[in-house]
């Protein structure tokens, strides 16, 4: 067991989490311009190449930029291990993933056979190198527990997610290969159940008791909903039987169901009473995750009769509403205790004479509470609006939507560029 | 049989629950009541930390042989968590409720990881091998059950 790893000094250079971090929002803003320039048309359908050019902006530009910079910091912190050669690792992963979201948004968008396959040989291959650095990882870890445990399920459903993209990009880009509808299915569901959902619901069980001060989930529920979902998916994807495979992915709905009350219900006897934006994008994320779910199962009791708007709008709930919301709301967390950390580091590391008193910023001062409260609001009236947008089909809604989701990516990008500038400034001073 | 990770995760929520309540009088603006709870806050954190650094940490080390250890990690990290609550302090005297809450801010979430890698690694880990010092470190340690 390597407890030496337990201790924060181990945690990787401040570059290397805050290169995602600092992406995370200027994505948001893409899919922000691209939402205001197509109007409400892509909001209709969740096969027009203009939604799959947003939907991916979500998926790989936003979330997957801010998860996997997570899990580059959490692997020796919280887990005693560390992803293999660290530095280099997460400099080559950003920027593949970068390029290859940006090539694969313009594929979408200009529908160009060439950009699918670049995009495809961009992120393929990084995904997979992402997800098998984080087993090898874990398997070299400390503990093999809760989060432990969850995080390898979802980088495996992360792998197959990528895999069955890069099939999907061949398709649009070679004519050789048919383009398969069915496997869109499998994709978006390995994608949004088994990486996504999976994750959060492992890191969760974690950080929300310790950080937002709630009495703790079940232990049943912190211990097998990740492998409880990850074998519905399964079950859902490949069982011989028609019947069991729609009675797997109910099922899973109504997990995820339950996993959204009892958060709620727990945020909800939080001990410390002082306001936390934190809080509130977890709330706000909880209660779309229940929205999505809920109309996953009405689809699903209404069969083939259930419009195509409603496709659209779970899936806007579950990514720009649960995904982008708990996501801002950890990023508010992290980023400031990361520049404190970072400046305390000669301290910690005993490299200043013990006693000598060094000034450090405290975490409200890297952050002010009152910028970081108004993002949230523009953040979920931006919400508000294109969920409204969809529902009505109304192009003029989904503009101001968009126009407000800008205005929140753009303060959240100043937000955490202000914490890295004051960062820069103090730790050249030290 | 006593413990150690119930009855030292036990003093971790005790000096929790002060802290917020804490919080909350400053949130009111209630000083005087915010000053008594500094006062509990401080007194019982650096008892905790005391019994760790003087009880449990010893025991832990001669047991195991590990000196430079979790233990040396915790003990360095409590001397942050002692500088950041005397500031605490300080800002709870000067009544400044901004530098109260953000510095607070600060000494809860240094506080909450260096806590749960006690409560999820080391204590387990000593309630292994400690298995016959439990009296020992009632000796060492105010109010450790002394046992059967
Ligand atoms: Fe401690
Ligand atoms: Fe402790």
């Amino acid at each position: 067991m390597n407890l030496g790893a337990l201790s924060l000094e181990d945690a990787p250079g401040f570059r290397v989490p805050l290169q995602f971090f600092l992406t995370v929002p200027a994505f948001g803003i893409l899919a922000a311009t691209l939402i205001l320039f197509d109007g409400g048309l892509l909001l209709q359908s969740r096969w027009l190449p203009a939604t799959l050019a947003v939907t991916h902006a979500f998926t790989l530009g936003y979330i997957a930029m801010a998860m996997l910079g997570a899990l580059f910091q959490m692997l020796p912190v919280v887990m005693g291990t560390s992803f293999p050669r660290t530095e280099p690792a997460a400099r080559l992963v950003h920027g593949l993933l970068t390029a290859g979201t940006l090539c694969l948004v313009a594929a979408f968008e200009w529908r160009q056979a060439m950009l699918f396959l670049i995009a495809a040989m961009l992120l393929v291959p990084v995904l997979l190198l992402f997800a098998a650095g984080t087993l090898i990882a874990l398997r070299q870890g400390a503990k093999g527990g809760g989060p432990a445990r969850a995080v390898r399920l979802a980088v495996m459903a992360l792998a197959v997610t990528a895999g069955l993209g890069g099939w999907l990009a061949a398709g649009h880009a070679l004519p050789a290969v048919p383009l398969q509808r069915a496997l869109t299915d499998y994709h978006a569901g390995w994608g949004l159940a088994g990486w996504i959902l999976v994750l959060v619901v492992g890191i969760s069980t974690q950080v929300i008791p310790m950080f937002l001060t709630t009495p703790p989930y079940p232990k049943t529920l912190e211990r097998w909903l990740p492998p409880l979902l990850v074998v519905l998916l399964l079950t859902g994807s490949v069982a011989p039987l028609d019947a069991l495979r729609q009675g797997a992915l109910l099922a899973l709905t109504v997990l995820a169901a339950v996993y959204a009350l009892v958060s709620l219900h727990l945020l909800q006897r939080r001990r410390r009473k002082r306001f936390d934006v934190t809080v509130w994008f977890w709330r706000l994320g909880m209660a779309c995750l229940l929205a999505a779910a809920g109309l996953e199962g009405y689809a699903y009791v209404r069969g083939g009769s259930a419009g195509p708007e409603l496709a659209v709008l779970a899936g806007l709930l579950f990514l720009a509403g649960f995904a982008v919301s708990v996501i801002n709301g950890m990023l508010y967390k992290i980023v400031p205790f990361l520049v404190w950390l970072h400046l305390r580091m000669p301290v910690l590391k005993g490299l200043v004479p013990p006693g000598t008193r060094l000034y450090t910023p405290n975490i409200h001062e890297v952050i002010a509470p009152q910028r970081m409260k108004w993002q949230f609001l523009l953040h979920a009236a931006a919400l508000v609006l294109l969920l409204a947008a969809v529902a009505a089909t109304n192009g003029r809604w989904a503009q101001a939507g968009a126009v407000l989701l800008l205005a929140s990516n753009g303060l959240l990008l100043f937000n955490l560029g202000a914490a890295v500038r004051l960062y820069a400034r103090h730790a050249g001073s030290v | 049989m006593a413990s150690i990770a119930d009855f030292f995760s036990g003093q971790h929520r005790a000096c929790d629950l002060v802290f917020e309540d804490m919080e909350d009088a400053v949130g009111s603006a209630d000083w005087p009541r915010a000053t008594e709870l500094y006062q509990q806050l401080s007194r019982d954190t650096l008892q905790h930390f005391s019994n760790e650094e003087e009880g449990l940490f010893p025991l832990f080390e001669d047991k195991t042989g590990m000196q430079a250890g979790p233990t040396q990690v915790m003990r360095g990290e409590h001397a942050e968590l002692r500088e950041l609550l005397q500031r605490l302090g300080e800002a709870v005297e000067s009544r400044d409720q901004d530098a109260v809450l953000g510095t607070g801010e600060t000494f809860f979430l240094f506080l909450q990881q260096h806590n749960v890698k006690e409560e999820q690694v080391l204590y387990p880990m000593a309630d292994q091998v400690l298995q016959d010092s439990l009296g020992e470190l009632a000796q060492r340690v105010a109010g450790f059950p002394a046992g059967d």
